[in-house]
């Protein structure tokens, strides 16, 4: 905001000297040529499109930014790794059992009781819960921008039916339900269990997305566009949707954070994604029985988790401060 | 004031019925309560056509769902798919147990949430303000089940250096409780580590809404006039604006009472405490659909009930609710 200010002097500067040459009490009116220079100079200030500015603003953020340079180096790592991993996920290396965290033969997160790299079998962990998670916060996020802006358009029924499952999801202990579907239908496919997950989570967004088209069909900028002729769909998601984009993008960003805590205690609690696709709670499951001499079974695998979602938290409240500044929590 | 609670009652029936159609049309669809029995080697036919014959599963669901509710309120949920076994009184002692955590955990969770989002609010971006924020983010990204291994792993721990017992790690009760005060303190040597692990989820929320709830409040007219007028700066505080900023909090507590009851799911897995959560994941591991509705059904009475309250206490402390 400052730098906007600081930028823009020169050209007010400028203006102010020109309209009032004689002005009195003004700093001496500079020579016509040098004037003009400045002037021009002032003009040519180019227009920032929306996306300029809120890059501009996150890019302050500073704790944001460090956590968004974390959350990449993670998720590339993890992503990939087949390649990036020192060992296999489920190599076994008797010679070397139960070893605490060291530098040597990269066992930075030591290994398991019959030799497992700790450090691979989290990084393979990881990557199945990141593509979960990012699946969860695409289908959730999807699902709940069209029933949240339908419904908040036309209102009718199936605002009403909308309304009504919200109201019940907020009856009933999430967790449970969650567990529920994942026992029955889960499999412990990881895109069953995603899919499971984003069927239960896309009511948040639908809310949010539906207060905002309650508020926004009131508005000229609609009137307009349905005056002009434009059809239902052309106003809901060309006129509409583009101004809904800030809470929407903000809210799939902390859901991508809640579905990795879902999916990881789902999985903990042997609900969720099943051998031999990793899992970090899995993981974490897997070495609690072993976790008053070998800490680090639990501590590593939870500390991954942990870490990511500090991370995504921070980037969402980065996000939601760039994208909407007045709205920004004092 | 009682008129506005009886009409809170009344409402709260259509929203139990409702929670009760869906609870056992969505548990049914989803789970073929003889599927997992089926796949069982040791379970021979004739079984099956008993359990059949005895939960009338060869009817249409929703002719089901009539017995259902008939069994759930003339006989306590009747009895389990396996075994035949009754479930209430399984449920109703769980029930007590996990009773105990979750409101002692929201208990705790409240009163330091609400001081530290107070103190917070006062002292913006000072150093405990960063802190407490910190605290919060921490609690929205903590897996509560790996935060209270941790707590097992660090007290186990101490045991085994020092020799003495500050908390307990598991179960409910020593093999030899005692009795009156000694019972109550063995109690909450077992309970406190579990009521830690729930309320710290809790108290990250609270917290971070307490604050900016305090914030808003703080720069209004009235506590500037409450204040101009000479009163002392604790009575502006405590009178003026932490009580109109406690109202939001008594709605977000109502809300998060769900998810309590889910925390205490995990929470009571992680400890062996044999309360609902356990008896949940019980029946979920047997693959067993009348525990599962039976556990639904109670919990989603009892978050009701707590939204009932919500509502009665909103009503008694912003008038302009109960006159609307």
């Amino acid at each position: 905001m400052s730098e906007e200010i600081r930028e823009r002097t020169p050209r007010d500067a400028a203006v102010e000297g020109h309209s009032q040459p004689g002005g009195s009490g003004g700093p001496p009116p500079p020579a016509d040529s040098e004037l003009d220079a400045t002037y021009r100079e002032g003009l040519r200030i180019e227009a920032r499109s929306q996306w300029q500015l809120f890059r501009r603003r996150f890019v302050t953020h500073k704790l944001a930014m460090v956590s968004l340079f974390i959350l990449l180096i993670i998720c590339g790592a993890a992503l990939f790794a087949d390649r990036v991993a020192p060992y296999g996920f489920e190599q076994i290396d008797l010679g070397n059992r139960s070893k605490a965290p060291t530098l040597e033969d990269n066992h930075f997160f030591g290994t398991d009781k019959i030799g497992r790299d700790y450090f691979s079998r989290v990084l393979y962990g990881t990557g199945t819960s990141v593509r979960v998670a990012f699946f969860v916060a695409f289908l959730s996020t999807a699902i709940g921008t069209v029933v949240g802006a339908l419904a908040g358009y036309y209102r009718g029924w199936l605002d009403n039916v909308l309304m009504r499952f919200v109201d019940f999801l907020l009856a009933v202990p999430f967790l449970a339900v969650l567990l529920v579907a994942a026992a029955f239908l889960g499999r412990g496919s990881p895109y069953r269990v995603a899919t499971i997950i984003a069927l239960l989570l896309w009511t948040t967004i639908a809310r949010i997305v539906r207060g905002q088209y309650l508020s926004l069909r009131e508005k000229e900028f609609v009137e307009a566009a349905r005056a002009s002729g434009a059809s239902d769909a052309r106003i809901i998601f060309r006129h509409m949707l583009p101004n809904t984009f800030s809470p929407i993008i903000v809210n799939a960003t902390l859901t991508v954070a809640l579905a990795i805590l879902l999916e990881a205690t789902l999985s903990f609690l042997g609900f969720g994604i099943q051998p031999p696709t990793p899992a970090l709670g899995k993981l974490i499951d897997d070495g609690k029985g072993a976790m008053l001499t070998d800490w680090w079974l639990v501590t590593m695998p939870g500390l991954m988790i942990v870490t990511i979602c500090l991370c995504i938290n921070f980037i969402g409240d980065g996000l939601r401060d760039a994208l909407d500044p007045t709205q920004s929590e004092r | 004031m009682v008129t506005f609670i009886l009409r809170r009652l009344l409402f709260s029936i259509p929203v139990i019925v409702l929670a009760s159609v869906v609870i056992f049309f969505g548990v049914s669809s989803v789970g073929d309560p003889l599927g997992e029995l089926r796949t069982r080697p040791n379970v021979s036919q004739v079984t099956l056509d008993n359990i059949v014959e005895r939960k009338a599963l060869d009817q249409p669901l929703p002719a089901q769902y009539l017995l259902w509710v008939q069994e759930a309120t003339t006989n306590r949920f009747g009895t389990t798919l396996l075994g035949d076994r009754p479930i209430w009184p399984d449920l109703r002692r769980a029930l007590w147990f996990t009773l105990q955590l979750v409101i002692a955990a929201e208990v705790l969770a409240l009163i330091i949430g609400i001081g530290l989002g107070v103190l917070s609010a006062k002292r913006q971006y000072s150093v405990f303000d960063y802190a407490t924020t910190t605290i919060s983010f921490l609690g929205y990204s903590i897996p509560i089940f790996w935060f209270a291994l941790i707590l097992q792993v660090i007290f186990t721990n101490i045991y085994r250096a020092t020799g003495t017992r500050i908390f307990y790690t598991a179960g409910l009760s020593s093999t030899n409780p005692g009795t009156g005060l000694e019972f109550f303190i063995d109690r909450l040597q077992h309970l406190a580590l579990p009521i830690i692990a729930l309320a710290y989820i809790s108290l990250a929320l609270y917290s971070r809404y307490m604050r900016s709830s305090m914030l808003e409040v703080i720069n209004a007219d009235y506590v500037r006039t409450a204040r101009a007028k000479g009163l002392r700066e604790t009575l502006v505080t405590r009178k003026h604006a932490m009580r109109n900023a406690l109202i939001p909090i008594v709605t977000l507590a109502a809300l998060n009472f769900g998810a309590l009851i889910g925390g205490a799911i995990v929470t009571e897995a992680v400890f062996s405490i044999p309360g609902m959560g356990s008896y949940f994941i019980r029946a979920l591991t047997a693959r067993d659909v009348y525990p599962i509705m039976a556990f639904l059904m109670i919990t989603t009475i009892f978050i009701i009930i707590a939204n009932l309250v919500a509502d009665i206490l909103y009503g008694y402390l912003d008038p302009r609710i109960r006159n609307e």
